[in-house]
């Protein structure tokens, strides 16, 4: 392989990691022998970090969140009202073969996209509720990782140190705070970097004690304030008791985070071990 | 309304687990997209009502927020490519020109030399050259930078074959490269 080729053909591809096992290896060998490509991977990386670092991602704004929460209700109800009703899609498919009919459809189809892309203008219904199924959902995030590590943790993530696994945490871009429970008698037994089954990063940071353990796990989850149902509060960090499981779930100031530290400590305990490492 | 069954409302919860939590990914891709927070509220709204009335067709387990990508970007192609963005260049040449004539034209806060010191002088100028790339560069460079998706994924979502994804990547990287390197040099002139 020659420089041009590897230019051309392999680098994007290789700072993307998306090069075939046989290509890498071709690429890594044109890599061992060519400091001038070596430089220019390093510069196509950086380019990537740039941009990840530099584009300003927006939140969409809670009125229009609330405003599709909206529109999702009523297409929900309209699904619901054509299937409780009305002949499945394919005996109308079998009825309407006709085209005057298919166009009278169509318009049909037209004028309900109007009515749904005009329904912004119109007054708001409260909000539907749609944090117990999201709270729900996170929670058996937090607790079925716990179960799992407290088997067997392996971090993949470096962790010799605090100050080392903050660092590795902030350049994947996540956040990089780290509990500190040694107090309480918990220590850092490391951090890794996973994917949620919908392809959201998360980060399971675990703490060991004696007897117990305490599990960080952290990942975006939009805009939705504190669940509902908790036992205690202590300056935004909010606990829960949840199927025989201790919680602690804080929403972070940036990124649209949640903190959800899991443990089996009984809640008392597990309230103190955050005050303390807030001290 | 009738009363909701068991189907629906597993749907709906399962709906609202597996997509919602990337509607700031959505709004974000769509506000690069089109004009302006309205159409790109429009253009979200659409694609998660679609994706609702086509949710059985996801498969668990994969990503999601790839599948929602991929029927916000038909749903763009298919109505609101006329609402896009108008200060996109259209072709690589219109893109040198734009560049070209946006690094002589000074921002009095680059003027500055406190701001620039400051790294954050650098993020205007990433986000005009991004904005100055032709549609379907940005798409890709989007897609797979930023919104740390893969090539496969992207192929799905843009509808053009994986080479295609690896090609449009190297010359958008290569546009911005040239961007930045000119914003750079009027910077120090």
């Amino acid at each position: 392989m020659n420089c041009v080729e590897y230019i051309e053909n392999f680098l994007s591809a290789h700072a993307d990691g998306e090069l075939s096992p046989a290509d890498l290896l071709d690429a890594e060998q044109h890599l061992r022998q060519c400091l001038g490509c070596r430089a220019k991977l390093d510069d196509e990386r950086a380019l990537k970090s740039l941009l990840r670092e530099h584009i300003e991602m927006r939140a969409m704004p809670d009125a229009m969140r609330r405003q599709l929460l909206e529109a999702l209700d009523r297409a929900a109800a309209e699904e619901e009202t054509q299937s409780a009703g009305h002949p499945a899609a394919h005996q109308v498919r079998r009825l309407l073969g006709r085209p005057v009919l298919w166009t009278g459809l169509a318009l049909a189809a037209a004028l309900a996209i109007v009515f749904v892309s005009t329904r912004r203008f119109l007054p708001h219904r409260p909000p539907v509720e749609a944090s117990a199924p999201t709270r729900d959902a996170d929670f058996d995030v937090a607790i079925a990782a716990f179960d799992r590590f407290q088997r067997e943790f392996e971090p993949n993530m470096p962790s010799d140190s605090p100050a080392v696994l903050s660092a590795a945490y902030a350049r994947a871009r996540m956040p990089g705070f780290i509990w500190n429970f040694s107090a309480s008698g918990f220590n850092l037994a490391g951090g890794r970097l996973d994917r949620l089954p919908d392809g959201r990063k998360v980060t399971y940071t675990f703490y060991r004690g004696a007897r117990n353990s305490i599990l960080c796990t952290r990942f975006k989850a939009g805009n939705a304030s504190a669940p509902a149902g908790q036992a205690e509060a202590l300056n935004g960090h909010i606990f829960y008791r949840y199927r025989g499981y201790s919680l602690c779930y804080t929403r972070m100031p940036d990124g649209g985070f949640v903190c959800i530290l899991a443990s089996r400590l009984p809640l008392d305990r597990m309230v103190k071990a955050v005050k303390v490492a807030l001290r | 309304m009738p009363e909701k069954s068991d189907s629906g409302q597993a749907k709906r919860a399962l709906f609202e687990r597996e997509a919602l939590p990337h509607l700031d990914s959505l709004y974000a891709t769509a506000l690069r997209l089109v004009r302006g927070p309205d159409d790109a509220n429009d253009l979200v709204q659409d694609t998660v009502l679609r994706a609702y009335r086509f949710f059985h067709q996801f498969t668990p387990g994969t990503n999601c927020r790839a599948w929602l990508m991929t029927i916000l970007f038909n749903t763009f192609r298919n109505g609101y490519r006329r609402n896009s963005r108008e200060q996109v260049a259209a072709s690589e040449e219109e893109f040198s020109a734009r560049i070209e004539a946006q690094s002589f034209a000074r921002d009095p806060a680059q003027s500055n030399p406190e701001a620039l010191a400051d790294n954050r002088a650098v993020e205007p100028e990433v986000e005009r050259a991004l904005d100055a790339l032709p549609e379907e560069f940005r798409s890709a460079l989007l897609l797979v930078d930023v919104q740390e998706m893969n090539y496969q994924e992207v192929s799905a979502a843009l509808a053009i074959p994986v080479g295609t994804v690896k090609s449009r990547i190297s010359r958008a990287r290569a546009m911005m490269r040239k961007a930045l390197r000119e914003f750079a040099r009027n910077r120090r002139q």
